[in-house]
């Protein structure tokens, strides 16, 4: 089986575990982070394995728009990045309309959304 | 002059005879009656000299023989009578008188020789006397003369007037009969003329204006001249005359009131040409017109028409002006509004802004000099820049700039560590006022410090330049009090200057506070005082005059170094500070928050006091950071919820998996009901918070535009904005960016690639409208009503905001209507009151 990586970054440590059940039954190799400079560390090791990237905003202290402009600005990384949030849509839609290969899923969502929003992406 | 008619009815009711009183006036009356009459009188006849003065063709067909008083003897006259008509060649000989042979004289030429009489003989049958009354004199001129029929023989044609008025510009010759008896004469001299005899006459007639008095036989050869040459003027008919005066005096009114009523210079001038031309008509047509009575009517109407304007605009302008100055008198601090002491105003920057040293230099005025007037914590030895000159570096570099310029090429104090150096230009209207310098501690976070350096210089500016204007104006009000209109004069200019200081557009700002509020300057003076806050203070018995630091102070119990501290706070760092109130009541609490303008809140324009209770005190900030957080957790529970769900769907049989669909189902409604409180405190505290200062709409409108500028360039969009060339100004903040935000992301999702959004902004009396227009799919109408009036699970995500927006719309006041149809795109309307 071609294992595809995927990159979960979460200050949540049930989600990163549920997920990971999830993702790996569907074929993903999931590596995950709890916070924004954890996951940079993880992307600059793996960052041609990589595919997705699915990443929490709100995160203490590096958040996820932190990391974003990181990946982008810094990397000029195009990997795909899932950005969950349980913030209210538009809050977060205005700041992510900057980027490319950028959706989001907005919080609580089902494990089906999630797959949907991963095929999109025809990985 | 109102006092001096209050003055003199005062000292009447003082004496009995009340009467005397009114003789001055009476005679003042009179002599006013008389000037004006004489003044017609002579005007009308200096006019009509110099009417006869213009240059005639004709030579003077009259030439006066005068004779001896004594009579001459049958033979004498037959001898003159000879050698008048045989030699001399004269056309008819005309007597003065009619001497003892005029029976004899008639008939040696019939038809040629003539005798005046004052009045018909009793006795005579000499068919040649012609009557010629002495003329009465007008005004003690003698001019106009009656004619009878029997000049028809002297003249050769019968005029077709009664009266007629004498040609005195005529040289009439007078020879002495000894010259004709000695044969001295040519016949040149009174070939083809008529000859008037008369004798020495001593009776003087006065006659032309300027002229000297003539004798009886001169005004008669005048007479005889003017009417054989028909250069005489006809007086025009006093009925006619009074009947012009009449239309012309209504054309005058009719011509200031109704044609040209502003013109009033120009309608002058048009009236009196025109009435000249009227008058030179005639002239041409030999009738004389009094003219000069239709200049004195065109002045007194003239006159009139001034007087009463100057009356009516005074009156109206200083009932307009006093409306609005006791409207204004009400609620403003005059003294904080306009000026006062700015050196005061620059010992407050020191102490706000945390300078470490400072100094203000100021234009002179007289060439590119700047003045140094005021040093702060620093001395001449402090300062390396010596130079004072404008019009180098660094001022003109400064003066370009138009904000704060960082020093670092050439200082302005001598070396400090940890010191940043500043200077500044302090203008107002474009005119250049002066320089501030300072230094500051290197720490000071450098983007906020400079807009509110930026801030305070635009402040102190406009404050010089009032002072200025008044110190300037000072001197006319010396005029304006002699003339009488000192009232009026500083009522305009007290008017001008509320409006110069934006007071309008902050008094209406204040005035949406229930709670008592107070504006202050940037330098902590009361600008606006709203009626809550006025009795409050009047009940506690503080003066309005306290400054802001002063209040902090007094209110809360601090010293001034602490309440600096807090004033500090609120400008550098734009925080609301929250004191506690001492004095007033142990329930009140005084919110201080900068107020600022412009949608990033970063120019500073006043610093806001609102008394607010305890209870009451606002804080939907609070609630909202609280709710997101609590949002936040709660759906990152609800996730992992519905994440184990989805294992446990795996796990159980097909038996159980009810069970885990209503496990779902309630943590979604779970999560809907998170939404509607967010959606609730987010409305909250945009009512609450948002609306409180008046923000330019276009600014915003331009600012969501430039957040969807890469959206906007990726699907080829063109923006076509249809706006006022000046700033509107509209409640909502930053909450009306984000209206603006949602609607161009629903109309350029909705858009077709290279097609066209079109906004039109359109101003009212009191509203501006927003247009928005796509060239878009669009959807069927009922559909977007239902995103407007609900949002829920279904509503897609871009229109999931359209509810708040109109929700947030509504709670300003405005209204929000959004149209659309399927092919045509859609349609958003936003209509809000303007300020």
């Amino acid at each position: 089986m071609n294992y595809k990586k995927i990159l979960v970054v979460d200050d949540d440590e049930d989600i990163i575990n549920l997920l990971y059940i999830i993702l790996t039954s569907k074929g993903w190799h999931v590596i995950s982070a709890n916070t924004g400079k954890e996951a940079q560390q993880l992307y600059e090791e793996n960052c041609h394995d990589i595919k997705i990237i699915i990443l929490d905003i709100q995160m203490p202290e590096f958040d996820g728009f932190k990391f974003l402009h990181w990946l982008r600005d810094d990397k000029n990384s195009p990997t795909f990045v899932l950005v969950s949030t349980g913030l209210g849509s538009n809050e977060v839609d205005y700041k992510l309309n900057d980027f490319k290969n950028v959706d989001m899923l907005q919080k609580p969502f089902k494990s089906d959304q999630l797959l949907t929003k991963l095929k999109q992406w025809n990985l | 002059m109102r006092k001096i008619v209050a003055l003199f009815f005062q000292i009447k009711y003082v004496f009995k005879w009340q009467w005397i009183f009114f003789l001055p006036k009476i005679a003042i009356l009179i002599t006013i009656v008389l000037i004006v009459e004489q003044s017609n009188v002579i005007s009308k006849y200096y006019l009509y000299d110099g009417l006869m003065q213009i240059p005639q063709q004709q030579r003077d067909q009259v030439v006066i023989l005068q004779v001896p008083q004594r009579e001459l003897t049958k033979r004498q006259w037959t001898l003159v009578i000879n050698q008048l008509q045989k030699e001399l060649l004269a056309n008819k000989i005309v007597f003065n008188f009619i001497p003892r042979q005029a029976t004899h004289l008639q008939q040696l030429s019939p038809q040629k020789i003539f005798f005046i009489a004052e009045k018909t003989p009793a006795t005579s049958n000499n068919d040649n006397i012609v009557v010629l009354p002495l003329p009465q004199a007008k005004n003690g001129i003698y001019r106009e003369q009656k004619i009878t029929g029997s000049m028809q023989k002297i003249i050769g044609y019968q005029p077709h007037t009664d009266t007629f008025f004498v040609n005195f510009h005529s040289t009439i010759l007078t020879l002495e009969l000894k010259q004709v008896i000695r044969r001295k004469l040519v016949a040149q001299i009174m070939a083809g003329k008529t000859i008037l005899i008369a004798k020495a006459n001593r009776t003087q007639l006065h006659v032309p204006f300027f002229g000297e008095a003539i004798s009886l036989e001169q005004f008669r050869a005048h007479l005889i001249n003017s009417l054989i040459q028909k250069s005489f003027l006809l007086p025009f008919p006093w009925k006619y005359y009074v009947l012009m005066l009449l239309v012309f005096a209504l054309g005058y009114l009719f011509v200031y009131i109704f044609v040209m009523p502003r013109r009033f210079i120009y309608a002058s001038i048009l009236l009196f040409v025109f009435t000249n031309i009227v008058i030179a008509g005639a002239f041409y047509y030999r009738y004389f017109i009094p003219s000069s009575s239709f200049y004195i009517l065109l002045m007194v109407i003239a006159a009139y028409i001034w007087y009463r304007k100057s009356i009516v605009t005074d009156r109206t302008l200083q009932q307009l002006f006093l409306r609005w100055s006791d409207y204004f008198k009400g609620y403003l601090i005059q003294d904080a509004a306009t000026v006062y002491d700015w050196d005061q105003s620059l010992d407050f920057l020191a102490k706000a802004l945390e300078l470490d040293k400072y100094v203000f230099l100021k234009n002179t005025m007289n060439g590119p000099h700047l003045q140094l007037i005021k040093m702060v914590n620093c001395d001449l030895s402090d300062i390396s820049e010596k130079r004072r000159d404008y019009n180098r570096f660094p001022y003109n570099k400064c003066f370009f700039l138009e904000k704060p310029l960082a020093l670092e090429e050439r200082l302005f104090f001598k070396q400090q560590e940890g010191k940043k150096q500043y200077l500044i230009a302090v203008r107002f209207l474009n005119r250049l006022l002066g320089f501030i310098a300072c230094s500051v501690a290197n720490e000071r976070n450098t983007k906020v410090f400079e807009l509110t350096l930026n801030s305070y210089a635009e402040y102190l500016g406009e404050t010089i330049y009032q002072k200025e204007f008044a110190d300037a104006k000072a001197k006319e009000f010396f005029e304006a009090t002699f003339l009488g209109v000192t009232e009026l004069r500083s009522n305009l200019e007290a008017f001008f200057k509320l409006f110069q200081s934006k007071f309008l557009r902050y008094a209406n700002l204040i005035d949406r506070y229930s709670t008592p509020t107070i504006l202050y300057t940037l330098v902590g003076r009361i600008f606006y005082i709203n009626e809550q806050a006025k009795d409050l203070l009047q009940k506690e018995m503080i003066s309005t005059n306290t400054t802001l630091s002063e209040l902090i102070a007094k209110l809360g119990g601090y010293s001034p170094n602490q309440s600096n501290a807090l004033l500090m706070k609120c400008i550098l760092e734009r925080q609301e500070v929250t004191i506690p109130i001492e004095f007033i009541s142990d329930n009140l609490q005084l919110r201080i928050f900068p107020l600022t303008t412009d949608a990033q809140q970063q120019k500073l324009d006043g610093i806001v006091c609102e008394f607010v209770t305890k209870d009451t005190k606002k804080s939907p900030s609070d609630l909202v950071v609280l709710t997101k957080k609590m949002g936040n957790y709660a759906r990152s529970e609800l996730t992992k919820s519905l994440l184990s769900a989805s294992l446990l769907r795996e796990a159980v049989d097909s038996q159980h998996q009810p069970l885990v669909d209503m496990i779902e189902d309630k943590m979604l409604s779970i999560n809907k009901m998170l939404e509607k409180c967010e959606q609730y405190v987010n409305l909250y505290q945009e009512t609450e918070e948002m609306p409180t200062f008046p923000v330019d709409s276009i600014d915003l409108l331009n600012k969501a535009l430039r957040k969807l500028d890469k959206k906007i360039t990726e699907k080829h969009i063109k923006i076509s904005i249809d706006k006022p060339s000046f700033p509107n100004y509209a409640l909502g903040g930053l909450g009306l960016q984000r209206v603006f935000l949602i609607l161009l992301l629903i109309l350029i999702d909705d858009g077709q690639k290279n097609s066209v959004i079109d906004i039109k902004i359109e101003e009212t009396k009191d509203n501006v409208v927003y247009h928005f227009h796509n060239e878009g799919i669009g959807m069927p109408n009922d559909l977007l009503q239902s995103y407007i009036m609900t949002s829920d699970q279904k509503t897609p995500r871009l229109y999931k905001d359209l509810k708040w927006c109109a929700q947030i719309i509504n709670s300003w006041n405005g209204l929000i209507e959004g149209t659309s149809q399927v092919g045509l795109g859609i349609n958003f309307t936003i209509e809000m009151h303007s300020f």
